[in-house]
């Protein structure tokens, strides 16, 4: 959740009109985090809906597994998390940030078995879990747990990048409700390119970037909320009124929204077209493709935090810094990339960011 | 008679045995018929000729007993040849525990999963090689088992051998059996106290032909020839397992189930993160290896260039190390496939081994010298140098065999373990 903010600390009384505003005009879900704003946007939330009926209310909170090393420690953090929001409960609950590490990581403190009984105890409604990994762990989480929702990272420009769509799926065929997060990839959307942007506006020259990007989220089926940060009044001013006349997109906006995705991916620096011919030959396993996709990515959105959070979801031997240099890939990249060069570009900027 | 022959076969085993582990003499790809080694072969690779090997090694047991155990086991003979140099014999008839019915169990069941890492702990043929190339737990192992053999003759094989008690089992129905022919013994007890296995015992006639290895000591001993080594004359006995008994089968059997699920557990995550590791040609990768090597290490001496090293603190099975003997992996020599009994080298061909990508190596520009030297020894080629330029190397020829690191004065060379082994 982002908040407004001056300087270090929360603008509480920017948040308090941002919070009368968003209940009068029907948003009430809150979507926070342990970690979040150095741990005090618990807090400041707290503060923020005390004078609220709770029941008037949605809030989710998200469990830092980081903190956890045992299955007491779950209920240790949720209890102080209660105490920081001020609630008794939480009505949605989530592991934090599922990936391929942290996964073993929240199966390691039994942190499910755990919530399953706080939501006995009436403490949790319902739980899930945010996702930021491969499909392919997806079906792993999925596949172990009963899940109450998942809160996915879907926008148009994902859709492809993270595989969001087959994300999607996933959760989809089992009847997993989907909270969405990112739907404007931290911003990255509503600052589109040139290229893309005239691509909107050619077609719908009164369409904004943002309002753009949230109804073609809040588009896709079974998706329960849209969730969007916003940090003063006049964005969620705007946030809400696309809510509040919104229609679905139609088919060809959808298609129009494809066409901007593809025209952001191939505006990367690194013309890579993920071919993986590179992976067949690679001794040392690197997601080549991966890390270029990344890199393009992060150079659009300039967004570090995201260049960290899904350069994290590679393992170990995937990423840049195990390159040896043998020049295998070139050999292969029907693109003559000049691969090592490039990975060691990345891994360059990736310490930097 | 039997006991004199059976003796020389495996004093000549044993003599085999060393010298091939040391790397002299390895006429009969004698380890090549190891029960746990074969068992392996034989679900890895479900080679045939090693089935058919088993196969006949059951069947003999079946229908000799434990012969194997007495003749072709380096270690089983090791305890005897100790115990030659010992007076007359004061053994005890032994108690038949059912412990080694577990561990069995858990070893074999977890190997037929897919990881051998618990059984090369125990098995007496890894125990003996890793010895004789003086591998820290080999030597434990065998001291312990030697020191206890003194005490007790070959307490190892009668109560823990894991292979052992598999055999044992084939034994009790065994055609031949060691017997004592009631009506000629004398009860005197000379067959009873020099019984290396503890199996006999005189006041009853009877013998354990499940812990006998048929060493046929006692039929030398027995002053009026009434232990015999023959058909047994049939008995009427009723089939009554007693309680105890079915409850340590059905044990064993759900230990044996759980350990093959843990085998199949153990053999996908096992050294699955380990990626800097150098394995012999024809080991693929280091979770494979890491699975299916049993460290007898007949490799460690069988490699002219003495490349090859034991488990360590890296890694738990053999690899190479380039900073020992030679340095580096000869072109044309695949002796560590050739004598590895347990299928973790394959036994790739002379011509597949030398298309085998085993590491990579890659000339730092700045450090390279320009002399030359490793263009010539390379065995593939892959390394060319144009006129003022550093050496190249065309990654796609290289099959890491390390030959050109040996050679480069300027440290410019380096070799890197590959994820997997690949063809060129």
């Amino acid at each position: 959740m982002r908040l407004p903010m001056d300087g270090n600390k929360v603008d509480m009384v920017e948040l308090e009109k941002m919070t009368e505003y968003a209940f009068s005009h029907g948003a009430n879900y809150f979507d926070t985090a342990y970690m979040y704003v150095d741990g005090q946007s618990e807090i400041a939330i707290g503060k923020v809906l005390k004078k609220y009926d709770r029941s008037s209310f949605i809030l989710a909170d998200k469990s830092p597994i980081y903190k956890m090393s045992s299955q007491s420690d779950v209920r240790k953090i949720f209890d102080e998390q209660r105490k920081k929001c001020q609630v008794d409960y939480f009505d949605f609950y989530m592991c934090h940030n599922i990936n391929v590490n942290s996964f073993e990581q929240y199966r390691n403190v039994k942190m499910v078995e755990e919530l399953s009984k706080l939501k006995e105890e009436g403490l949790i409604k319902y739980f899930g879990f945010s996702f930021h990994g491969t499909p392919e762990i997806l079906k792993e989480v999925v596949k172990d747990y009963k899940w109450d929702f998942a809160q996915l990272q879907v926008n148009y420009l994902d859709w492809d990048v993270v595989k969001a769509h087959e994300q999607y799926d996933i959760v989809q065929s089992l009847g997993i409700p989907v909270t969405v997060m990112e739907p404007l990839r931290g911003g990255g959307l509503v600052n589109l390119s040139e290229k893309a942007l005239a691509k909107l506006k050619e077609n719908y020259p009164n369409a904004t970037p943002a309002e753009f990007g949230l109804r073609w989220a809040a588009s896709q089926n079974n998706v329960v909320t849209v969730l969007s940060g916003m940090s003063n009044l006049k964005q969620m001013k705007e946030n809400i009124a696309v809510f509040e006349n919104f229609t679905p997109m139609t088919e060809q906006e959808l298609k129009i929204a494809d066409e901007m995705a593809k025209i952001i991916q191939s505006q990367g620096e690194i013309n890579c077209t993920a071919c993986k011919y590179c992976m067949e030959v690679c001794p040392k396993g690197i997601n080549i493709p991966a890390i270029f996709s990344l890199y393009n990515q992060y150079k659009v959105t300039k967004s570090p935090f995201h260049l960290k959070i899904y350069y994290e979801t590679l393992s170990d031997s995937e990423k840049a810094n195990n390159c040896i240099k043998c020049g295998l890939c070139n050999k292969n990249c029907p693109q003559n990339l000049p691969i090592p060069d490039l990975l060691a570009q990345v891994q360059k900027e990736y310490e930097k960011a | 008679m039997f006991y004199k022959i059976r003796l020389t076969i495996a004093i000549l085993i044993f003599i085999t045995a060393i010298l091939a582990l040391l790397g002299i003499f390895y006429p009969l790809h004698l380890f090549d018929i190891q029960i746990a080694p074969l068992i392996q072969r034989v679900i890895i690779d479900f080679s045939v000729i090693s089935a058919v090997a088993l196969g006949i090694l059951f069947l003999l047991t079946i229908l000799f007993g434990r012969i194997y155990c007495s003749t072709l086991c380096p270690l089983g003979i090791l305890q005897e040849l100790i115990a030659l140099f010992r007076g007359k014999g004061n053994e005890k008839t032994r108690k038949n525990l059912p412990v080694k019915y577990f561990i069995t169990a858990i070893t074999f069941g977890a190997m037929i999963g897919g990881s051998a890492v618990i059984i090369r702990y125990i098995e007496p043929y890894t125990y003996f090689g890793s010895a004789v190339t003086l591998s820290v737990i080999g030597i434990i192992a065998v001291v312990a088992i030697v020191v206890l053999s003194i005490f007790k003759n070959r307490y190892f094989c009668t109560n823990i051998c894991p292979v052992g008690c598999l055999l044992g089992l084939l034994s009790k129905i065994s055609l031949l059996k060691v017997y004592i022919k009631d009506d000629e013994c004398l009860s005197c007890g000379m067959s009873e106290r020099n019984c290396p296995s503890g199996c006999i015992e005189v006041n009853e006639a009877k013998v354990d032909n499940e812990t006998c290895v048929k060493c046929f000591k006692c039929l030398n001993l027995c002053p009026k020839n009434a232990v015999t080594y023959g058909i047994k004359p049939k008995k009427e006995v009723k089939f009554s397992p007693k309680r105890r008994e079915l409850i340590t089968v059905g044990a064993a059997l759900v230990i044996f189930a759980g350990a093959i699920k843990a085998g199949i557990e153990i053999g996908k995550t096992a050294a699955e993160k380990i990626k800097n590791i150098i394995l012999p040609p024809g080991a693929i990768n280091a979770k494979r290896m890491f699975n299916k090597c049993l460290n007898c290490n007949l490799c460690i001496n069988a490699c002219p260039n003495k490349i090859l090293t034991k488990a360590n603190k890296d890694f738990g099975a053999v690899h190479i190390d380039y900073t020992k003997g030679e340095k580096y992996c000869k072109y044309d020599c695949r002796e560590c496939a050739k004598v590895c009994p347990s299928g973790a080298i394959k036994k790739i061909s002379l011509d597949e081994k030398q298309k085998t990508r085993i590491a990579m190596a890659v000339i730092n520009p700045d450090k390279c010298s320009k002399n030359g030297v490793c263009i010539n020894v390379c065995p593939v080629h892959a390394i060319t140098m144009e006129e003022n330029q550093s050496a190249k190397i065309d990654a796609s020829k290289c099959i890491g065999c390390g030959r050109c690191k040996t050679v480069c004065n300027s440290g410019a060379i380096e070799i890197f373990a590959i994820n997997e082994q690949q063809r060129v």
